[in-house]
């Protein structure tokens, strides 16, 4: 099995800290807990979120295959959900979250929500107004969401004059029912590049210098901004917005940024267009702000939320820093392998995707996340047998140390698969 | 065998999107309007999960009829399945960012647009996450309603577009391609999980789904 969680000390080292303090590290199990679309003969084609719902099950958005797979570890089904009139493939997920045993997925191409109910096969879809982005949910009607503001640009310069740029948003807090919205204020969220030519014009994406990115959990809100090293922890039932000061400073960027993202685009390129982008990105580096973000990534995680710092080296592993919104404190520090992306999870599992690049295949792995502070220490790894779609009877039973094991029948013959504890 | 060709010729159609790149010389992306024919037509792409809403206008001059050229071509990419056909003879056709109305003077309207969810499609209203407008087609349309060759002969116009990006292409959200003095123009502007591809011969813009891994 490949993907094993290395652990590395127990103290993060800090360098230009604002919050000098030891912190645990948390590593995830080896072997995983359970696999989706590696030997089940689910066809993966781009998850690109995940969450875990209260009822134990493991939600997949699906972007590339249009499709919400939904798994229940503990049964090794994998299933994906019905949109309206019971069709599959209409609905493109672009993220995914759990409230309680509410699935919420939202379409970022059709501008909506949809809403799975417990025990209700139907989703209940409520329209997003156009220009408005969702990024995540923090009730079963209530989502933060971005609105891109093209009239808000620095260099207040015209808005197709050649260079980077600086995009600005206004956050909203939005509900899908109502279609209701309150400001939550204007930001920065990300960075574009205009190139100009002769008789042609484009604007290309920089994310991989970073964009502002938000999660929820508990009913919180956790946003990470373009442009400061702290997080900023909010309510929906309001009170004071928390600032939680990250251990890993304010960051310059390095030549390292965006290589491969530069060598991807000049790749799929013609020659013409790949001396354009070489040549934009060397006036990149050139006009880059001074200080990275701190943080390039936030997954929600159960009650608590990691952040991701901002890589400088995307070969090498990446440490994620665990957030407590409800004290504001950085609990604990953990690493995912560089060939692994982290999409969702529990506080207890962690949702995580491996693609292969040759291939264009991939598949999930959901390990259990072994917390060395004794808080909430995970049970024992169980060895894990990959579930295979299955039609027949099955039935389970106990085993004296508690665990549990279901047996199924596929084709005939008897196969016991699954055990968990 | 007709669907088919549907989908090849409006995967390599123009597509011009509402953009925030006005003070770019592109005319087709100011706000105008004209009268004259309008063709429409859908077909599927993606499977069928997505339509691509094909409209040819065959402007009249000032006081004038159609030459039964159709000088402008609209796009829209629609979220779902979508089946239509239609014209409109002596029609007003008014375009601005993320929106094009269709009016016939005679009570019949039909906007097609971004502004709302895409997939919307009440009375009167398309919705998408994709509207385009090119100029520079010089494609035949017929004066009254089309018969099933002459909508083959819109389609077949229209994917004899190749799909290069001359600008635009990966990593790009916007593209304009200016392809020269009488030859037209077209641009496109694309959401998440999209590039913009942008081209010329005959002025082609689209928004391309980003392919898994990438």
């Amino acid at each position: 099995m490949t993907g094993v969680m290395p652990v590395i000390g127990g103290v993060l080292a800090v360098a230009g800290s604002a919050q000098a303090t030891q912190t645990p590290l948390w590593t995830l199990a080896d072997p995983p807990f359970a696999e989706i679309g590696r030997e089940d003969g689910v066809i993966l084609k781009r998850v690109v979120d995940a969450a875990i719902a209260a009822d134990g099950s493991v939600v997949l958005a699906d972007w590339g295959a249009a499709r919400v797979w939904r798994m229940f570890p503990d049964a090794g089904v994998v299933d994906a959900l019905l949109e309206p009139g019971g069709r599959l493939g209409a609905f493109r997920p672009w993220r995914v979250d759990a409230i309680g045993d509410t699935v919420l997925v939202y379409d970022v191409v059709a501008s909506q929500v949809a809403a799975w109910l417990p025990n209700v096969a139907a989703p209940k879809v409520d329209g997003v107004p156009r220009g408005l982005e969702l990024m995540a949910a923090v009730s079963s009607r209530l989502w933060i969401a971005v609105q891109p503001d093209s009239s808000q640009l620095s260099p207040p310069a015209a808005r197709s004059s050649p260079g980077l740029r600086k995009q600005w948003s206004e956050m909203f807090i939005f509900d899908v029912a109502s279609g209701r919205r309150s400001s939550l204020g204007r930001l920065h969220t990300g960075y574009r590049y205009n190139l100009v030519q002769a008789e042609r014009y484009t604007v290309y994406r920089a994310d991989y210098l970073g964009r502002t990115q938000v999660a929820s959990a508990n009913g919180s809100w956790v946003v990470a901004p373009m442009d400061g090293a702290a997080l900023t922890v909010s309510s929906q039932v309001g009170g004071p917005t928390k600032t939680v000061a990250l251990p890993s400073g304010p960051r310059v960027y390095s030549s390292g940024v965006g290589k491969k993202t530069r060598d991807r685009w000049m790749e799929a390129s013609t020659p013409e267009r790949a001396a354009h982008i070489r040549d934009m990105f060397s006036r990149i580096w050139a006009e880059l702000p001074p200080q990275a973000p701190p943080v390039s990534r936030l997954v929600a995680m159960g009650p608590e939320i990691w952040a991701r710092p901002l890589e400088t080296d995307e070969d090498s592993e990446v440490r994620w820093l665990v957030v407590d919104p409800l004290t504001g404190a950085v609990r604990a520090t953990t690493t995912v392998g560089p060939e692994q992306e982290l999409l969702g999870g529990s506080g207890d599992l962690a949702v995580l995707v491996r693609r292969d690049g040759a291939t264009k295949g991939e598949f999930i792995q959901i390990r259990r996340i072994v917390r060395s502070d004794g808080l909430r220490r995970a049970r024992k790894p169980a060895p894990f047998v990959a579930p295979r779609r299955h039609h027949g009877r099955h039935d389970s039973m106990v085993y004296p140390d508690g665990s549990t094991a279901t047996r199924y029948q596929i084709q005939g013959a008897e196969k016991c698969w699954s055990r968990s504890w | 065998m007709l669907v088919k060709k549907l989908v090849a010729a409006t995967t390599a159609t123009t597509i011009l999107l509402g953009s925030d790149a006005e003070d770019v010389c592109n005319r087709p992306m100011l706000p105008g309007s004209a009268t004259g024919n309008v063709v429409l037509i859908s077909a599927p792409v993606a499977d069928g999960a997505d339509t691509d809403v094909v409209l040819f206008l065959d402007e009249a001059p000032d006081g004038g009829i159609p030459d039964g050229v159709a000088a402008r071509v609209f796009l829209l990419q629609v979220a779902r399945a979508v089946d239509i056909q239609d014209h409109m003879t002596d029609a007003l056709v008014e375009w601005q960012r993320g929106m094009v109305i269709v009016d016939n003077g005679a009570g019949r309207q039909l906007r097609l647009t971004t502004m709302e969810p895409s997939g919307t499609v009440s009375v009167g209203t398309l919705a998408g996450y994709g509207l385009a407008h090119a100029t520079g087609w010089d494609t035949a349309v017929p004066l009254g309603q089309p018969t099933n060759t002459e909508y083959a002969n819109l389609i077949a116009a229209v994917a004899s577009a190749g799909e290069e990006c001359k600008s635009g292409g990966e990593g790009a959200i916007e593209c304009v391609e200016n392809c020269g003095e009488g030859r037209g123009s077209c641009t496109v502007k694309c959401p998440e999980n999209f590039h913009a591809c942008c081209n010329c011969d005959p002025p082609s813009c689209r928004c391309i789904p980003i392919s898994p891994g990438q």
